[in-house]
C-alpha cells in the first residue's frame, strides 16, 4: 500500500483500489520516501474494546509503513511519527474506573483532568489513585499527568422539583432569595446577581442553549422574557451576554479544593474564571509556602481576562482557551480569533496552551464527529496548541474511547500534513539569532534550542534532551521540532508535568556522574521500547541554563547513531 | 428613503429603449421571467425594467434627482439586493459581507415569510433538495423565491439538488426516522415494496446490494451515524446486527466497508445521474433555476454531458451546473471535474462517510484552493451547525469550523439541515453571517492580503487581458484603499474573475442581465446590480453615480475603480 501518497494530504491512499497504482498521489505528493506516514483510518476499529493495537506501549504512535518499491535501505530509516498534541481527558461517570483509565491511556489520553464542579473528593481520590498506578507500572514514555480544575465563582441557578417549561415571549424571574422554585421564578446562587444585571442585558441558561432578556428589576428579583426557551433543570449555568461576574475567582470551595490538589500533588491546577494576574499571584504564593511545587493553568473564559490576557499568561504556567464561558460573554463568532490570540501569545511566551470545550459535542451521544468538529480539531493543531481537550465526551459521553481515538487520529493526520517539508512549515520557527551579543546561558539555549530543532529537522532525527528543570525540553517543545522529542529527567515531578507539551515523550531516569554512561542508557532504553531501533540516528542536546555533566561554559549538540 | 426599506426598483421614466444588440447574447428564456412579462407585456427588451405601482415596493424617484448626471442615459434603473442595500447604507462599503451564504429550504422554511425572513437575514442561494419532497412542493418554494425576487427585489439564486444514485435507504414508510438500537438485527432488503415495510426492514435503492456484501462486512449509515455489521444474506435480504446505535433517516446514504476501506463493486457502475434525475433536471429546466448540483459526480464526462443537455433543451440557457465533491472517485479526478463545472460544493457529510474523516479537512482545504485557482466558485457544505437543528447556540467547534471556511476564501457556506428542519434556521443564518463578517473584519484590520499566487485561467487572448486587468485592479484596489471597485460585465465573466483576487474592498458587480446578476450572487465579495447598460463607459458610470448617490449607498468623494469588459481599461476616480 502506497503509504507515503497520504502525505500529500488528499489521496485516500488506503482505500484506493489495488489495480491504480496511485498517479495522482504522485502528483500530489512528490515523493517523501522518509516522511511515510500510515495515519490509521478513524474505521479501522469500530468497537469500543481498543487495546494495545494501537501501539499502546508508546501512546498511540503509528509506525511508518513503507511502500514496498522503497529500498532497503530507506526502509532502514523509517521515521516513525507520534501524535504530538497532547491529548487532555476529564474523567467522570463514564471513565472513572480502572479498566476505562488504563484505555483512556492506551487511546492517547496524555493528561486526566478532574472537574471538581462535579464529585467529592472521595471520587477524585480514587482517580488519582488510579492514575499514579498507571504511571507507577508504565515507566517508559506513556506518563498521565494530572489536573484539578476548580469550579470557581459559577452563576447558577437554584434547584427545581421538576424541569421548568420556558416559552418563548413568556415572562421568568430570578431571585436572589434562596429555595425560591415556583413556575416563574428560581432562585440564584450570587447575591450581586441582582447588581451585576441591568436591564436590556441577555442572560444565557448553559452557555446560550437558553436566553432571556432583563426587562427590570427590583431588590431581590430580576425580571426577565423569554428569548430561546427549553427546559429549565436545576442548577443551571448562568452568563450574562458581555459581563464577568463581580466574584473572586478562587472561592471558599476552591481553596478546599486546592488544598486537596496539594496533599495529593497533582501536577496541575486549572483555574476557572480568572480575570486578571492577580489570583494567580495569589495562588502561586500559596503553593510556594505550602512548599507545593504545582503548576498553575489559567482558563481564559472571562469577558474580563481578554484586557488582560498578556500579564495573565506571563504570571502563569500556561492557558486554557474554555470557549464555553467565553462565546457566552463575548460574542461567539469573536471565539475563533481570541482562540488564535491566546494560543499565539502562549507560544510566544513559552507556555503551553490547552484548547477546551465542545470539541467533539455530538459525541458524547453519538459515535461519529460531525464534519465541523473534525474540522476544529484540526484548527486547533494547526494554531500549534500543546494540548486538545475532552470534557463531557469522556467525562459522561457514551463513546469516551471513540472520542480520543477520533482526537488522535485527526491530531495525527493534521501533523503529518503541517510538518511535510513540501508545505511551508508555518508551526518550525526559524532559527533564533544570537541578540545584541548576548551570551547569557538563557540566550545561549535559545539559540541551541532552534539550531537543534533545525538540525534535527534537517536530518530527520529524534531529539534526545536531558533535563533537570525541564526548562530545555520546554525550549526546545517551543521550536516544535519535527520528531519526537524525548526528555529525559531525574526528576519525577518534571516529568510528569512535560505531559502536557506538544512533541515531549518525558521519560524518568536516574541520571549518573558520566555523561557517557547515562547517554547510553537512555538510548538503550529507547531501543527497549522500541523508539528507536540499531541503525537511527538521533540529535543529542546538551545545554540549557544549569549544566548537567558539562562545564558551565560549553553546549553541545551532537547526532549519534544507535548502536546496540 | 426611510419608506424605503424593501424597495429595490428605481426607475426612472422609461421610455422604450431600442433593444441592444450585445444582450442577445445572453438571452434569457422566458420561463426565468414569467412574471416579469406579465407584468411589462409592453417592454420589448430585458433590460427594461417593469413598472410596478407606486402603492407597493417601488419607488419612484423624481426625474430630476435622477437624472441630474444621466440626463442622457436611456433607462435610469438599476436593481440591488434589499439586504445588500440596507447593509451598505448602515455600514457602508468596506464592511459588507463577502461570504455567500446558500440555505437549504425545507419544511421548516418553506412558506413565503420564512423564505423572506432568510432572503432578510442574508440568504443569497436558496437550495431545494430533489431528495426530500415532491416536485410540486419543490415548484411552489422555487416560485416563492421568484415572487420574493420580482417583488421585494431581492436577487436569491435558486439551486436544485439533484438526489444522485448512490447506494440508500428506502423512505421509511413516511416515518421522519427509526431509532437502530446496540445488538438489534434489521434487515436491509433490495425487493421492492410499494406497502410500507414492518419495522426493521429497510429497502435499498441498489439491486446489486445483496451481492456486493458479505457477511462481516460493516454498513455505515450517513457515514457512521448508525452502523450495523452483515450477519448473513438470505436472498435479496441482509441481515445486519447493529453495533453502532443511531438514528437512521430516511434515503440515508449507505457505504459498505469492508477490512477498513469502502467496497466499491458494482455501485461504482451506477450512473451518476439516475433516470429520477434527468427527470428531475427537465423540471429545474422548466423552472428556471440557476443551478444544478449534481450528486456523487464521479467524473468530467457527466458534467460535460449534462451541459450540453441543458444547453440543447433550453437554448441559450445559463443555467450553471455544480458538481458536488463528496465521493472517491471525484478526488480522484478533480482538477477536470473543476474545470467541466460551473461551481463545486464540497459536500463534507458523505465525503466524509467514503474517507477517512480526519482527511476531510485538509481536502477542503485543497478544493478551495483548487477553485481559486481555476476560477470556479466553490460552497462548503454539510454540518457547519448541525448542533443548531435542536439547539439556538451552536457548539464552539462548529463556530470554529465556519470561521475556517471563511479564512479559507470559500466562495459560500452552505445549511443543510439547519434550515430545511431545523428548530431555529435564522438563528443559524445569523451565526454564519456574525461569523463572516468577524473574520473578514479581523482581515482588514490585520491587513491580511492573501499572497495567493493566481496562475493564469483564460485561455483566449481577450480573457487574458481581462484576466490581467483584474488582477492589476484587485492589486491597485488594495493599495489605494479604494472604497469599491465597479465592474461592468455582460456575461459575468469578468466579475468572476475579479472575485477570484479576493481584493479587500466589495465589488459592484452591474450587469443587464437578471440571470448573470443571480448567479453572480453566489460568489465572493459580488454585490451584483442589474442595470440597463449602454455601450459608452463614461455614461454607464455616470449614470451609476447618480442612482446609487439617489439611494445613498456612494457619497461624493468615494474612491472607486471601474473596470468594464467591453472597454478593457482600468479607471481610478472619486464619485463626482
Amino acid at each position: 500500500m502506497a503509504a507515503a501518497a497520504e502525505i500529500g494530504g488528499f489521496t485516500a491512499a488506503a482505500l484506493r483500489p489495488a489495480a491504480h497504482p496511485a498517479p495522482a498521489a504522485a502528483a500530489a505528493a512528490p515523493p517523501q520516501p522518509r516522511r511515510a506516514v500510515a495515519a490509521q483510518s478513524l474505521r479501522t476499529t469500530a468497537t469500543e474494546t481498543l487495546t494495545a493495537d494501537l501501539a499502546g506501549m508508546t501512546n498511540g504512535a503509528v509506525h511508518a509503513q513503507m511502500n514496498s518499491e522503497a529500498t532497503s535501505e530507506i526502509t532502514s530509516q523509517a521515521v516513525i511519527f507520534r501524535r504530538k498534541t497532547k491529548i487532555v481527558c476529564t474523567i467522570g461517570p463514564s471513565t472513572n474506573t480502572r479498566e476505562m483509565i488504563w484505555k483512556l491511556a492506551e487511546t492517547g489520553m496524555n493528561v486526566a483532568r478532574l472537574n471538581m464542579s462535579h464529585g467529592d473528593h472521595q471520587s477524585h481520590q480514587k482517580v488519582i489513585d488510579l492514575v499514579k498506578e498507571y504511571n507507577a507500572q508504565n515507566t517508559d514514555g506513556n506518563v498521565i499527568a494530572i489536573m484539578l480544575d476548580t469550579k470557581g465563582p459559577e452563576v447558577r441557578s437554584g434547584d427545581v422539583p421538576e424541569p421548568i417549561m420556558l416559552k418563548e415571549g413568556q415572562e421568568f424571574n430570578f431571585t436572589i432569595k434562596r429555595g425560591v422554585s415556583t413556575e416563574d421564578t428560581v432562585s440564584v446562587n450570587y447575591d450581586d446577581f441582582i447588581n451585576d444585571v441591568e436591564v436590556g442585558d441577555i442572560l444565557l441558561v448553559d452557555g446560550g442553549m437558553m436566553s432571556l432578556a432583563v426587562k427590570s428589576k427590583t431588590a431581590d428579583t430580576v425580571k426577565c422574557e423569554v428569548v430561546d426557551g427549553g427546559e429549565l433543570k436545576s442548577r443551571r449555568h448562568l452568563n450574562v451576554r458581555g459581563k464577568s461576574a463581580t466574584l473572586p475567582s478562587i472561592t471558599e470551595k476552591d481553596w478546599e479544593d486546592i488544598k486537596f490538589g496539594v496533599e495529593n500533588g497533582v501536577d496541575f491546577y486549572a483555574v476557572s474564571f480568572v480575570k486578571d494576574a492577580k489570583v494567580i499571584h495569589e495562588l502561586k504564593d500559596y503553593l510556594k509556602g505550602a512548599n507545593a511545587d504545582i503548576h498553575v493553568i489559567p482558563k481564559i473564559e472571562s469577558a474580563d481576562s481578554i484586557p488582560n490576557l498578556q500579564s495573565i499568561i506571563a504570571a502563569s504556567d500556561g492557558a486554557m482557551v474554555a470557549r464555553g464561558d467565553l462565546g457566552a460573554e463575548l460574542p461567539i463568532e469573536d471565539v475563533p480569533l481570541l482562540q488564535a490570540e491566546i494560543v499565539q501569545t502562549c507560544r510566544s511566551m513559552e507556555k503551553p496552551v490547552i484548547v477546551a470545550t465542545n470539541m467533539l459535542e455530538s459525541m458524547i451521544d453519538h459515535p461519529t464527529p460531525t464534519r465541523a468538529e473534525v474540522s476544529d480539531i484540526a484548527i486547533a493543531v494547526r494554531e500549534g496548541a500543546d494540548a486538545i481537550m475532552l470534557s463531557g465526551e469522556t467525562a459522561h459521553g457514551k463513546y469516551p474511547l471513540k472520542a480520543v481515538k477520533v482526537m488522535h487520529t485527526v491530531a495525527l493526520r493534521t501533523e503529518s500534513s503541517l510538518y511535510n517539508p513540501t508545505t511551508s512549515p508555518s508551526l518550525v520557527a526559524s532559527a533564533q539569532g544570537l541578540q545584541n551579543e548576548d551570551f547569557s546561558p538563557s540566550q545561549l539555549s535559545k539559540m541551541f534550542g532552534s539550531h537543534a530543532t533545525m538540525m534535527a529537522n534537517t536530518l530527520r532525527t529524534p531529539i534526545i534532551v536531558f533535563t533537570q528543570t525541564g526548562s530545555m525540553a520546554v525550549l526546545l517543545s517551543h521550536y516544535r521540532p519535527s520528531s519526537t522529542l524525548f526528555a529525559f529527567t531525574n526528576e519525577e515531578r518534571v516529568k510528569q508535568r512535560l505531559a502536557l507539551y506538544q512533541g515531549v515523550i518525558p521519560i524518568h531516569m536516574q541520571f549518573s556522574d558520566d555523561a557517557e554512561e547515562t547517554f547510553s542508557r537512555a538510548i538503550s532504553s529507547l531501543l527497549k521500547a522500541q523508539y528507536v531501533k540499531k541503525g537511527d540516528y538521533v540529535t543529542l542536546v546538551q545545554s540549557g541554563v544549569t549544566s548537567i555533566w558539562r562545564e558551565e561554559s560549553t553546549h553541545h549538540i551532537q547526532v549519534r547513531k544507535v548502536q546496540v | 428613503m426611510a419608506t424605503a426599506a424593501r424597495s429595490l426598483h428605481l426607475q426612472g421614466p422609461t421610455p422604450s429603449k431600442p433593444s441592444n444588440p450585445s444582450h442577445h447574447r445572453l438571452p434569457v428564456p422566458s420561463h426565468l421571467r414569467p412574471q416579469r412579462r406579465r407584468l411589462a407585456a409592453s417592454s420589448s427588451d430585458l433590460t427594461s425594467f417593469p413598472e410596478s405601482p407606486p402603492a407597493t415596493n417601488g419607488v419612484h424617484v423624481s426625474w430630476a434627482a435622477a437624472s441630474s448626471v444621466a440626463a442622457a442615459a436611456a433607462a435610469a434603473a438599476i436593481d440591488v439586493d434589499a439586504a445588500t442595500e440596507a447593509e451598505l447604507r448602515e455600514n457602508g462599503f468596506r464592511s459588507t459581507r463577502r461570504t455567500k451564504l446558500v440555505c437549504t429550504v425545507g419544511p421548516a422554511t418553506c412558506g413565503a415569510a420564512e423564505i423572506e425572513a432568510l432572503a432578510v437575514g442574508g440568504m443569497n442561494v436558496a437550495r431545494v433538495n430533489m431528495c426530500h419532497g415532491d416536485r410540486e412542493w419543490h415548484r411552489g418554494v422555487i416560485r416563492a423565491v421568484r415572487r420574493l425576487n420580482d417583488e421585494k427585489g431581492f436577487a436569491v439564486a435558486v439551486m436544485m439538488d439533484t438526489e444522485g444514485s448512490e447506494i440508500h435507504m428506502g423512505d421509511l414508510g413516511g416515518a421522519p426516522s427509526a431509532k437502530a438500537e446496540d445488538g438489534e438485527v434489521w434487515t436491509f432488503s433490495v425487493r421492492s415494496s410499494d406497502t410500507s415495510l414492518p419495522d426493521r426492514i429497510i429497502h435499498v435503492n441498489y439491486d446489486g446490494f445483496a451481492e456486493d456484501v458479505k457477511a462481516g462486512d460493516e454498513l455505515f449509515v450517513d457515514g457512521g451515524m448508525a452502523r450495523f455489521e452483515v450477519i448473513e444474506k438470505l436472498g435479496p435480504d441482509v441481515k445486519c446486527c447493529c453495533t453502532d446505535p443511531g438514528l437512521l433517516l430516511p434515503r440515508a446514504n449507505l457505504t459498505i466497508w469492508r477490512d477498513g476501506s469502502v467496497v466499491r463493486e458494482r455501485n461504482a457502475m451506477l450512473p451518476t445521474i439516475s433516470s429520477k434525475d434527468w427527470i428531475d433536471i427537465d423540471f429545474g429546466i422548466a423552472e428556471g433555476v440557476d443551478f444544478i448540483a449534481v450528486s456523487f459526480v464521479k467524473s468530467a464526462e457527466v458534467i460535460n454531458h449534462l451541459k450540453s443537455y441543458i444547453s440543447a433543451r433550453s437554448r441559450g440557457s445559463d443555467i450553471g451546473v455544480i458538481a458536488k465533491i463528496e465521493s472517491i472517485d471525484a478526488l480522484k479526478n478533480l482538477e477536470e471535474i473543476i474545470r467541466a463545472s460551473d461551481g463545486i460544493m464540497v459536500a463534507r457529510g458523505d465525503l466524509g462517510a467514503q474517507i477517512p474523516l480526519e482527511q476531510v479537512p485538509s481536502i477542503q482545504k485543497r478544493i478551495v484552493r483548487m477553485c481559486r485557482q481555476l476560477n470556479k466558485p466553490v460552497i462548503v457544505a454539510s454540518q457547519l451547525l448541525e448542533s443548531m437543528i435542536e439547539y439556538p447556540t451552536p457548539t464552539r467547534a462548529e463556530v470554529a469550523d465556519v470561521s475556517e471556511a471563511v479564512r479559507q476564501r470559500a466562495d459560500a457556506l452552505m445549511l443543510s439541515g439547519e434550515s430545511a428542519m431545523g428548530r431555529y434556521p435564522d438563528k443559524a443564518l445569523s451565526v454564519l453571517r456574525s461569523v463572516s463578517l468577524r473574520i473578514e473584519r479581523w482581515w482588514r484590520e490585520e491587513k491580511r492580503h492573501e499572497a495567493l499566487e493566481l496562475q493564469d485561467v483564460s485561455s483566449s487572448f481577450s480573457d487574458k487581458i481581462s484576466e490581467q486587468i483584474c488582477n492589476s485592479a484587485a492589486k491597485m484596489a488594495n493599495n489605494l484603499g479604494v472604497d469599491a471597485v465597479f465592474v461592468y460585465t455582460k456575461d459575468g465573466y469578468m466579475a468572476s474573475l475579479l472575485s477570484r483576487c479576493r481584493p479587500d474592498c466589495p465589488i459592484f458587480a452591474f450587469t443587464s442581465s437578471m440571470s448573470v446578476r443571480r448567479r453572480l450572487n453566489l460568489q465572493w465579495g459580488l454585490i451584483p446590480f442589474r442595470l440597463s447598460e449602454s455601450d459608452d463607459m463614461e455614461n454607464n458610470l455616470n449614470r451609476t453615480f447618480s442612482l446609487l448617490k439617489v439611494r445613498g449607498m456612494v457619497q461624493s468623494g468615494d474612491l472607486v475603480i471601474a473596470l468594464s469588459d467591453m472597454l478593457q481599461s482600468i479607471q481610478v476616480m472619486n464619485v463626482p
